[in-house]
This record gives C-alpha cells, sequence and structure tokens, in this order.
C-alpha cells in the first residue's frame, strides 16, 4: 500500500543487516555486561561455539547434532506427508462432494480443535511410545490445515466454470478433477505450507514422548542440565530449518501453480 | 430440494458422529487402559462430585480461561500495532522484519525451556507468556497482510479526496483489513490452546492443561477424555464468540455471501 519510496538496493540491505546485527549486539552485550545473569541467557558467541561443539560433543544428551536433526527431520517428514497424502483428497473431497461434507465435517469439526498435545495418553495407550506414536502426534498437527485449505479452496470454485463443464456434457466426477481441484490448487498449496509449519512447531510435543534423540529431546535435556546455550541451540536450529523448508515449499509452490498471481 | 433429500441431509451428519462414537467405544473394548464413552461420562460425573485437589471442575475451566484471555488481549493489541507498524512504516519494516523472520518460525513449545529459566515455573506469569507466543505470531502475520493487500483503488480514492496518512490508515486500510486480522486472531487462539495444554504442564494445580497432564501420569484416559472435550467445547466457544464479533464488525461480508 503506502508506497516506498525508491531507496537503491544496497540502502535497503544495510536496513536489513542493521536490525539483525543491532538485535544480535545487544543480546551480546546485556549478556557481556551482565545486566542477565548467565544462569539465564547466554551470549549469542556462545551459541555460535555450542553449535559448532555439538557436532561432536555429546554432553549433555548423548548424541551429536547432526543425529538429531535427522530424526527429527524423519519424525516430521513421515508425519507431515502422510497428513497430506490423507487430507489434501479428504479435503477436496468435502469440499466438493454434498455426501462426503455431510457425513465428514462433523466428525473433523469434532476433531479439529483438540490440541495435538492432549492426543499423547492416548495415543501412547494405543500405540505405545516408539516412532509411530510421535508420527501421529504430527500428524494430527498436520492434517487439519490441509484439510481446511482444501476444502475452503475447492468450495470457491466460481459456479461459471461449473456450468460451462457442465453445459459441455462432464460428469460429476469429470467436473470434479478438471475444474475443482485444478481450481483449488493454489489453497491446497498454501494449506500444505501452513500444515509444515505446525507439523514442524508441533515436534517439540511430539518428542516429549519417550525420547533418546531429536531436537525436541536436545531442548529437555539441556534444560534438566540447566545448559541455557543447548537450550538456545534447539531453538535456533529448530527455527532456521523450519524457514528454510518453508522456503523451499514456497518454491515449489510458485513452480507447480505458475498461473497464480505472486503477491508476495 | 425435495424432501426425502433434507432428510438424508440431516441424518448423515447423526450417522457419522455415531459412527465415531461407535468406533470409539469399539476401540475401548480391545484396549483395556483406553476409556470408552461410557468411562468418560462417568469419570465426568465423578470429577463434578469429587473435585480433583479439592478444585470444582469450573475453577480448572475458568483458570484457563483467565490465562488465555489475558494472554489473547495482550497478543492481540501488541499483535496489531506490530502489523500496523510493519504496513505503514517501510523503514521500520525493512529494520525489524530480518529479526521477525528469525523469531517467527520457533515453536511456542520450545521457548518453554527458556521462559522457565527466565520467570521461574510459579504463578500465571510462564503460563500467559507462552500463550501469548503461540498467539502473537499469527496476529502480526495476518495484520501485515491484511494492511498491504488494500485495494489500490480505495486508496487512491482516499487520496484523491485528501485523506491524511492517518485518515487513510483509520477509514480505509484499518475496516478493510478486519477480516483477515480476525482470521489470524482465530489461528491464534487455536494455537494458543495448544500452547495452554503445553504451558499448564509446569507447576500449576489448576487448569484443563493440567487434568490433561495429570491423566498422563495415572495413565487416567478417562480423564484425558473429559479434558480433551473441555478444551474443544472452551476452544469452539472462543471462535463462535469471534465469529460474532466479525458479524458486527464487518456485516458487509455476510451481505455479499447471501
Amino acid at each position: 500500500m503506502y508506497r516506498e519510496k525508491k531507496r537503491p538496493f544496497w540502502q535497503n540491505a544495510l536496513l536489513s543487516a542493521a536490525g539483525i546485527i543491532v538485535f544480535f549486539a545487544i543480546w551480546e552485550l546485556v549478556v557481556a555486561t551482565g545486566m542477565v545473569s548467565p544462569e539465564k541467557l547466554v551470549a549469542p558467541s556462545k551459541v555460535i561455539y555450542a553449535f559448532f561443539d555439538k557436532f561432536h560433543n555429546v554432553v549433555p544428551d548423548g548424541n551429536t547434532l547432526d543425529v538429531h536433526i535427522i530424526t527429527s527431520l524423519k519424525i516430521v517428514l513421515a508425519g507431515f506427508l502422510s497428513a497430506c497424502i490423507i487430507g489434501v483428497p479428504l479435503g477436496l473431497a468435502m469440499g466438493f462432494f454434498k455426501t462426503c461434507n455431510r457425513l465428514l465435517t462433523p466428525v473433523f469439526e469434532i476433531v479439529r480443535p483438540i490440541p495435538p498435545l492432549a492426543w499423547i495418553p492416548i495415543v501412547i495407550v494405543m500405540l505405545g511410545i516408539g516412532f509411530q506414536s510421535k508420527v501421529f502426534i504430527i500428524f494430527i498437527a498436520a492434517f487439519v490445515p490441509c484439510v481446511i485449505n482444501s476444502y475452503t479452496g475447492i468450495q470457491a470454485t466460481p459456479k461459471v466454470l461449473l456450468n460451462v463443464a457442465r453445459t459441455a456434457g462432464a460428469s460429476h466426477f469429470e467436473m470434479f478433477c478438471k475444474v475443482g481441484v485444478p481450481y483449488a490448487l493454489p489453497m491446497v498449496f498454501t494449506g500444505i505450507r501452513v500444515s509444515f509449519g505446525s507439523a514442524w512447531a508441533t515436534l517439540v510435543a511430539a518428542e516429549m514422548i519417550a525420547s533418546s534423540e531429536g531436537l525436541g529431546y536436545m531442548i529437555q535435556q539441556g534444560r534438566n542440565a540447566s545448559k541455557p546455550e543447548i537450550v538456545i541451540l534447539g531453538m535456533l536450529v529448530i527455527g532456521l530449518i523450519g524457514a528454510a523448508l518453508t522456503y523451499l515449499l514456497g518454491i515449489l509452490e510458485r513452480k507447480a501453480t505458475p498461473w497464480r498471481k505472486t503477491h508476495e | 430440494m425435495n424432501k426425502s433429500n433434507r432428510i438424508t441431509d440431516m441424518l448423515l451428519p447423526v450417522i457419522s458422529v455415531m459412527f465415531v462414537l461407535a468406533l470409539w467405544w469399539f476401540a475401548s473394548s480391545q484396549n483395556d487402559v483406553l476409556a470408552g464413552p461410557v468411562e468418560t461420562l462417568e469419570r465426568f460425573i465423578e470429577l463434578i462430585e469429587h473435585p480433583k485437589m479439592g478444585i470444582p471442575l469450573y475453577v480448572h475451566v475458568l483458570s484457563s480461561f483467565y490465562r488465555i484471555m489475558v494472554a489473547f488481549i495482550f497478543a492481540s493489541v501488541i499483535g496489531v500495532s506490530l502489523g500496523v507498524a510493519f504496513g505503514v512504516l517501510p523503514t521500520f519494516k525493512r529494520i525489524m522484519w530480518p529479526v521477525f523472520s528469525i523469531l517467527r518460525p520457533l515453536p511456542p513449545l520450545a521457548w518453554i525451556p527458556l521462559i522457565v529459566l527466565w520467570v521461574g515455573t510459579s504463578g500465571d506469569a510462564s503460563k500467559i507468556i507462552i500463550i501469548f507466543i503461540g498467539i502473537v505470531m499469527a496476529v502480526i502475520i495476518n495484520t501485515f497482510a491484511g494492511i498491504s493487500h488494500t485495494d489500490e483503488m480505495l486508496l487512491d480514492a482516499g487520496r484523491t479526496l485528501g485523506a491524511s496518512k492517518w485518515q487513510i490508515l483509520t477509514d480505509i486500510t484499518l475496516p478493510n483489513s478486519i477480516p483477515v486480522i480476525l482470521a489470524g486472531l482465530k489461528t491464534g487462539l487455536s494455537t494458543g490452546w495448544m500452547s495452554l495444554v503445553a504451558a499448564e504442564m509446569m507447576v500449576v494445580d489448576n487448569g484443563i492443561g493440567f487434568l490433561i497432564n495429570d491423566s498422563m501420569q495415572y495413565y487416567d484416559t478417562a480423564l484425558d477424555f473429559v479434558g480433551i472435550i473441555l478444551v474443544a467445547l472452551s476452544s469452539s466457544l472462543l471462535t463462535l464468540l469471534l465469529n460474532l464479533l466479525e458479524r458486527r464488525l464487518c456485516p458487509w461480508l455476510y451481505l455479499q455471501s447471501k
């Protein structure tokens, strides 16, 4: 909206860099001057040191950083992919076929507001404390946005397009495949991106179930051992990987739906 | 639509809910620990008659409501102001957006250990901060998106009529972005409830999250289901209130769809 004044590129880049640098400088200073006790917050330089150190140092959680990252990625990807595979077709069907809508929406509305964390006791009883139960918690978190976005996307298909297809002799199922689904695709992708975000955000919750590795577990152990640098390192690694993968999904989204207006 | 159709329309949701209940009942009959619908109902009545820790059930619900409402109010005020600032002050956005982008993807649950180190576990402050973090990110993002996607034509019309920057903000952009902001509040609330359950796992002796966490320690799945149903109902209630608010604040949305 408020048209931005034309500034040379380097000036914009400088402003952005300044923001980050000032943020870290204040953080470093607050710790260095002793305003905050080192037990509560550690300087960014110490976190960076912990980052490199963690690749071969197994204290306090018994594993190196790369093992934690791979374990967490496996759990999140398994939960996220199964949520997409089940959630997207389900949402599309619920949005397009009236019978599906009437049949499934009430069930979905019951399950939707339950926080993923509240599933933990039930999941432990049903699936045990292994890989499966963690994947299920992630699945629950990722499932909801997949369904909602696919549902809203296909419901917004303009009547005109549907009528054209019907006039041209398309069956109801053909209309679903050739008009509804392509129309909903941009929304579906947004849903996939959102659901990846909530899958990744639930990682810490899922790893509360008896774990011995994973980034969420690493944070818990860092806290138990009162090592704030491990806690902050864990947070930053989770944040960075989450941001990077969301960015990749964004690129995929633009490649898959090139007709969509770029609004970012 | 003929009459038989209308009857199936009413029956289908009933059938599907019954089916879920039957499935739940079946699963619980196969598993000794898992409570079924009947046990859950019994547990609920028992909780009302013999309160846990001497705290009546409604106090648990109210204390959770209190925590989430305080966090929600702070998150909406701060979130909307920051979102507007990002939208209308390009320089502010240039400087702060990268910092925000670092903080945004951090899951609210990952903050818990750090918040505990900072403010301790006792009292409501730590819980409210965690719920606040859960809600505020969605509010900032949506407010910013709403503000920056305002129809250029409306802005030009405002400028042509001589509106000041402040007037454009209060009379055009803000009202125009209310639906998007409300959507952000709704998304935020559901993250908020999840953070609440996590936050109430810390030292507390009341709240719905406390009930759920307690059920986890004693494998009391009936209590967990009671907690789940309470969270689901409370969260639906708040979403309903926001929907009513939306109807009041932006009636034009409902005029078009009718």
